[in-house]
């Protein structure tokens, strides 16, 4: 399997594209796939394919680029879908702005989560971020202002209405998947080629080291989780606008988070094209495996996507996508480069 | 045991007063002082459990010291934070030629370049570019052709070099190398030890722990030697090698 990969590889040298090409090449012919979508399940797939690029380009800057495990994405997207929610059932306020609001809210939570344990070193950050999980669907759940266990349904009869981003045609909650997962993937980009981005894999791979090199390990992982915490926000709300339906169970259960996580980790951690691919490969398998299944032998679709995962560890265990240098091509060194490693490559 | 001689220069870049440090049950620094000279190459030498290392984690803030105090000109930096040092203008290449492994030789070099005025804010806006001191600095120690290799490939001398590199990078006051040798293909150590002294000429101060006593009397202007947590003696490096002192302390009586 190994040798199909690099043989496909070597036809289609990916790495050797420009990204700024890649990512229209994608996103534009995307744009016609509702056309060859005749059923309603594979269009509502394609549209959580782009939800999940999206959330999965979250994750990807706090666990990709800056390295910490966060286990409790689940807690800033069900913030972003409830705040969105919440804003237009009660208020009135146009999820347009709502998004806003959310991504404001779940970056808010998110600096919270992080100002108490960026300073601890190892998994702290991870167990706070679950814990932070457990206890917000434990709230959710209780909070009769917002539902409680029963959940909060969105005004059917607005659907339609400029104002309430509610379609009645599955199309277009595509084209607003569409710009989100694209908004989600240029930000990416922007970060894989920026300082910023260097200096969060550095924190990744050594933190003492990144230290040791005037980096402010704390801020830069700050930095990096209110961003990530706002696309979640949004992610949530835009969520919440598609099923129009906000309850604590489908916000939070605990497969959610795993889920943020999966994508880039199938995908590539730490590169941009990652996630798009992690979130086809995972989506596409969860919503087949479940429907061929999911009748009769409930819990098998998992099983199944276990060993798709395990074949990729396998043969690819840095994820689908290799990441490439924010400057410069791996693999473009002369002859000259090659003698210059073996010669002093005696002493390792 | 104090030994008169003309310092490389009147000014202080680094003084160190005085510093201890304790931990349970060990006082592996007990009062050490010293100070480096600007465009300096200061050697720190003395046998194994003398507090060399524990003396650079003292000064670069990786441990606070129990007392003493660390001066970088007149700014007092003692128990600052690692990055907060590094920016006010101490660099540090650690004895294990850490670099960052999956990152390229011009990603290392970016990494570790100058984040004083830097607005953490803007660095998502501001690419990534290397400058003409960081192809500079990549042609000086030697890694242009390999500055697209992932430094994780690179030999240990080549991590080495890289390491001096990057430590050269924010324009430092002064550069703290751990055993720049140490481990080193041999044929390598020489390149090493130009670049030092290229890097020296250039007006580059150096604080440098090693082992190879050819090396300290090679490069160094100044040599203090440690014993047990505390000065033993100084001075250049001709007569603080031949202290009957430091024999002792290094082969015993």
């Amino acid at each position: 399997m190994s040798g199909a990969v690099k043989f496909v590889s070597r036809i289609v040298d990916l790495q050797s594209i420009p990204l700024l090409y890649l990512i229209p090449a994608i996103f534009i012919p995307a744009l016609a796939l509702p056309q060859f979508a005749t059923t309603y399940f594979f269009l509502n797939t394609l549209i959580y394919v782009l939800l999940f690029v999206g959330l999965g380009q979250s994750w990807n800057i706090i666990g990709g680029y800056a390295g910490q495990i966060s286990l409790g994405h689940a807690v800033m997207f069900a913030s972003g879908a409830y705040t969105t929610g919440i804003l237009f059932i009660y208020y009135d306020i146009t999820p347009y702005v709502g998004l806003l609001v959310s991504g404001l809210l779940a970056a808010a939570v998110g600096l919270i989560l992080g100002a108490l344990t960026f300073r601890l070193r190892y998994h702290y950050f991870s167990i706070a971020t679950l814990a932070a999980t457990l206890g917000a669907y434990v709230v959710f759940l209780q909070w009769d202002w917002i539902g409680g266990a029963v959940g909060l349904e969105y005004p059917l009869s607005q659907i339609g209405s400029s104002f309430s981003l509610m379609f009645s045609s599955r199309e277009l909650y595509f084209y607003v998947m569409w710009v989100f997962a694209l908004g989600t993937t240029l930000l990416v980009y922007q970060l894989h080629i920026s300082k910023l981005g260097i200096y969060l894999k550095a924190i990744d791979i050594d933190q003492e080291l990144a230290e040791n090199a005037g980096i402010s390990a704390f801020w830069y992982k700050m930095y990096a989780m209110g961003l990530s915490s706002f696309v979640a926000g949004i992610g949530g709300g835009l969520f919440a606008q598609y099923v129009l339906f906000i309850e604590p169970r489908i916000l939070l259960e605990l497969i959610r988070n795993v889920e943020f996580v999966l994508i880039p980790v199938i995908g590539g951690l730490g590169t941009v094209l990652g996630p798009i691919v992690g979130a086809v490969v995972y989506i596409f398998t969860r919503e087949y495996t479940r429907t061929l299944l999911g009748g009769t032998q409930t819990g098998l679709s998992w099983v199944i996507f276990g060993m798709v995962l395990i074949l990729i560890s396998v043969y690819r265990p840095n994820g689908l996508i290799e990441r490439r240098p924010a400057i410069g091509n791996i693999g473009t060194d002369t002859e000259e480069t090659k003698s210059g490693i073996e010669s002093g490559a005696d002493d390792d | 045991m104090m030994t008169e001689t003309k310092r490389v220069d009147s000014k202080s870049v680094l003084e160190i007063d005085s510093l201890r440090k304790e931990f349970p049950g060990v006082s592996a620094l007990d009062g050490v002082s010293l100070e480096i000279k600007n465009r300096e190459i200061v050697g720190v030498i003395g046998p194994n459990g003398a507090g060399k290392s524990t003396l650079f984690n003292c000064v670069m803030g990786v441990y606070e010291p129990t007392d003493g105090e660390v001066h970088l000109g007149e700014t007092d930096i003692t128990g600052e934070f690692t990055s907060r040092i590094v920016r006010r203008g101490v660099s540090r290449a650690f004895q294990q030629a850490r670099v960052f492994p999956g990152l390229t030789v011009r990603e290392n070099m970016l990494a570790n370049q100058d984040h004083e005025d830097e607005n953490v804010v803007r660095t998502l806006f501001s690419n990534a570019e290397m400058t003409d001191r960081m192809n500079d600095l990549v042609r000086q120690v030697g890694l242009w052709d390999l500055r697209d290799r992932k430094a994780g490939e690179l030999s240990t001398g080549q991590k080495k070099l890289l390491t001096i590199a990057a430590a050269l990078m924010q324009d430092p006051e002064i550069v703290m190398l751990d055993e720049p040798t140490a481990g080193v293909n041999p044929n390598l150590i020489d390149d090493i030890i130009n670049t030092i002294v290229d890097l020296n000429h250039d007006g580059a101060t150096f604080c440098i722990i090693e082992h190879d006593m050819d090396v300290i009397h090679t490069l160094s202007d100044y040599v203090y030697v440690l014993n047990n947590g505390t000065n033993l003696t100084e001075g250049p490096p001709e007569v603080a090698l031949d202290n009957p002192d430091v024999l002792e302390a290094y082969f015993g009586e």
